[in-house]
């Protein structure tokens, strides 16, 4: 009998979080990969990872979280499936226990959630907008050559930061390429390009919600310093920013299965060489009516283990028999 | 004359009886088709809302099956300025479509107009039998909401996951099969009985939702991704307050006979804005959510279609609603392009913060 822990898995569109928490909630370990579009291989590497590094890990329970927690659910055979939002305020509160905002920005989501005695009583997601997330960031700092780690930092020796408008991607893009024809310095444009964002992301989320402290910085844009500094300017707080906040979501995936097989249930896990069985995944369209759902298939070991995506229940009450 | 009209929720049960009932040859479009809507993109004004878009959709349909007759109606909401069943109409004629329209407008009801506008349709058939057409598609309008909303209160409590979607969707396939008024109706007695045969959940309170907003968005499934059912199997009650139903009581007959009509909602959001109307149902979404805590819910979501604009000025009065009411309010905007996944995890994330509001007792119930 190994060391009992439980797993919080969270696969984003950007990167891949995965943690291994013990019963005392203490993180043994994490895992932070890029999804690069293929979810379920980088899962099953981040699994075997995993598995390498604590080999006496035994597995009680497993939570996903992410836009690809079902899939990823599917894959491992989780426990809990949780969203992203639940998940982050759950890791949030355990680690900050009176924590009142919680400000998180991913690959392609950007969120707020007010905690009031430790109770998530609102919450804001970006609607129609990608400006200000991960990704957008990733993009700029590609098409300026700068790695992304280096990329706060670079807003950081700015002397005067530049108006950039952050109100939508395309538009930033093509305002910072003015800027730079003009002559303004990278770092300046950096720098302008950050504060744009938190503008952005506080005019659109956080329109008409209290911002009290202590409030968390999380998710992977957390590690842009550029945007943290902009961000303590901006609410004139002091930000507190977790040292986990890459994988925020994947511990409060883990606390939440905890909670879940607490209740005695016995994990659902297949364990970590089962869950390096080769996967396919695939997708149809129905076209038994008009509505065209796209239907996602995953297959294991040549065997469909589930399908879902259908409205009227006709493939994905099917595979539950396979 | 062959008529089309467009679909909006379950209005198309409504329109299956009173075509029946006088005899009037009819095409009816695709339920929820993605390649009308696709077609319809194509040609309609680029930044405009998506119920636009599926009701040209549904009409280009209906005509290229053999319409010549289309028939629309609007008014009270104003959407577009009142310009929005003219808008239909340009588009479609722009496209080379001619036809001719049947538009309604209740703005100004008007009784001589209804039947100059309509008499062409309904030319030899007794006034007997107008008469009775008409009320028993009242009666099934009423009717068909009531079910509706009954699959909601039965569809969270039910034991066995997908019993009530089972029923839900065996009627939806009769009715759409069914020859005449009469099995319209009697399928809906059917449906109503089997509804209420399903084993629930004894001594379990379900969240309580209220879904205000756009009425189209907030009735077709098409354009929720099937809200109702969504939040049902998720265990949450929803309780929708746009529907033909409430919309023929509160607007359409209350224009004839202001006593029928619920106004309280407007009154409530009277508090908020200085206004008895900024266009739309803006006034109703306000209302019916600073009433809501009254009723016992325990939050409401508030849905409704990129660029519309009543809408987004009731979505500036929401901040202030939520902080009074202590109520948590969240908006929804849809359009061709949503992404199921966020709608999904948005949908997800509103329940678990309203069962965690409910343990700590943050609503006083």
């Amino acid at each position: 009998m190994g060391m009992p822990c439980f797993l919080g898995i969270d696969v984003g569109s950007v990167s891949t979080d995965l943690v291994l928490m013990d019963e005392q909630g203490k993180l043994l370990t994490s895992l932070y990969l890029r999804t690069r579009g293929k979810p379920v291989e980088t899962l099953q590497e981040g699994l075997h990872q995993l598995g390498e590094k604590i080999p006496d890990a035994t597995v009680r329970g497993v939570g996903t979280t992410g836009s690809a927690r079902q899939l990823a659910g599917i894959v491992v055979g989780a426990d809990v499936v949780k969203n992203e939002i639940t998940a982050h305020a759950t890791a949030a509160k355990s680690l900050v226990p009176d924590v009142q905002t919680v400000l998180e920005i991913g690959g392609q989501d950007s969120k707020i959630i007010l905690i009031r005695n430790g109770v998530v009583v609102d919450f804001a997601m970006n609607t129609v907008c990608a400006a200000g997330t991960g990704s957008f960031l990733d993009r700029q700092a590609e098409r300026l050559q700068i790695p992304i780690s280096e990329f706060g930092k670079c807003a950081l020796r700015a002397k005067s930061p530049t108006r950039i408008a952050g109100r939508c991607a395309v538009f930033a893009e093509s305002d910072m390429i003015h800027k730079q024809q003009a002559g303004h310095s990278i770092e300046d444009i950096v720098a302008g390009l950050c504060e744009a964002l938190v503008r952005n992301y506080l005019a659109n989320l956080a329109k008409g919600k209290e911002i009290l402290g202590p409030v968390l910085f999380q998710g992977g844009v957390a590690a842009n310093a550029g945007m943290a500094a902009a961000f303590r300017r901006e609410l004139g707080m002091e930000l507190v920013i977790p040292e986990q906040f890459g994988v925020m979501g994947a511990l409060g995936a883990a606390i939440l299965a905890q909670r879940r097989v607490s209740k005695g249930l016995p994990t659902k896990f297949v364990g970590f060489a089962g869950a390096s069985s080769p996967c396919k995944t695939g997708g149809f369209i129905c076209a038994g009516c008009s509505n065209r759902c796209e239907v996602t298939e995953v297959q294991r070991d040549g065997v469909i283990s589930a399908r879902f995506g259908d409205r009227c229940g006709k493939w994905s009450t099917r595979s539950e028999a396979v | 004359m062959k008529v089309t009209f467009p679909h909006m929720g379950n209005i198309y049960v409504t329109a299956k009886v009173i075509f029946d009932r006088l005899d009037i040859d009819y095409v009816m479009p695709t339920l929820r088709n993605r390649d009308a809507l696709e077609k319809a993109s194509a040609i309609a004004p680029e930044s405009i809302c998506l119920p636009f878009k599926i009701i040209l959709g549904n009409l280009m349909e209906g005509l290229d099956n053999g319409a010549d007759t289309v028939m629309f109606g609007g008014g009270h909401g104003r959407c577009r300025l009142s310009y929005f069943g003219d808008l239909i109409k340009e588009t479609l004629e722009a496209q080379g479509y001619s036809f001719h329209y049947l538009f309604l407008d209740f703005n100004h009801f008007d009784f001589k107009e209804f039947t100059e506008t309509f008499s062409p349709l309904v030319q030899g058939v007794g006034k007997i039998q107008i008469t009775r057409g008409l009320l028993e598609g009242l009666h099934t309008a009423f009717a068909v909401d009531h079910l509706y909303s009954l699959s909601c209160r039965i569809r969270c409590r039910e034991v066995h996951r997908g019993d009530t979607d089972a029923v839900m969707q065996r009627f939806e396939k009769a009715i759409l099969c069914a020859q005449n008024a009469g099995l319209i109706l009697a399928e809906m007695r059917e449906a109503k009985r089997d509804l209420r045969a399903i084993p629930l959940k004894k001594d379990f309170k379900p969240l309580r939702v209220m879904l205000v907003g756009e009425i189209f968005s907030a009735c077709e499934p098409f354009v929720n991704l099937e809200i109702e059912r969504k939040l049902g199997n998720m265990g949450v009650d929803v309780y929708n307050m746009l529907g033909i139903g409430s919309w023929i009581r509160n607007r359409f007959l209350g224009s004839v006979f202001p006593f029928i009509a619920r106004d309280d909602p407007i009154k409530a959001a009277q508090h908020f804005f200085g206004t008895d109307d900024f266009g739309g149902l803006g006034m109703d979404t306000v209302g019916n959510s600073s009433l809501a805590r009254k009723q016992g819910m325990d939050g409401v979501i508030q849905i409704y279609p990129m660029n519309c604009m009543p809408e987004i000025v009731a979505e500036t009065a929401m901040p202030f609603v939520q902080k009074e009411e202590k109520l948590p309010i969240m908006s929804l905007v849809v359009d061709e392009m949503t992404g199921e996944a966020g709608y999904v995890t948005r949908l997800e994330a509103f329940t678990d913060m309203l069962e965690m509001r409910r343990g700590a007792k943050v609503i006083s119930r």
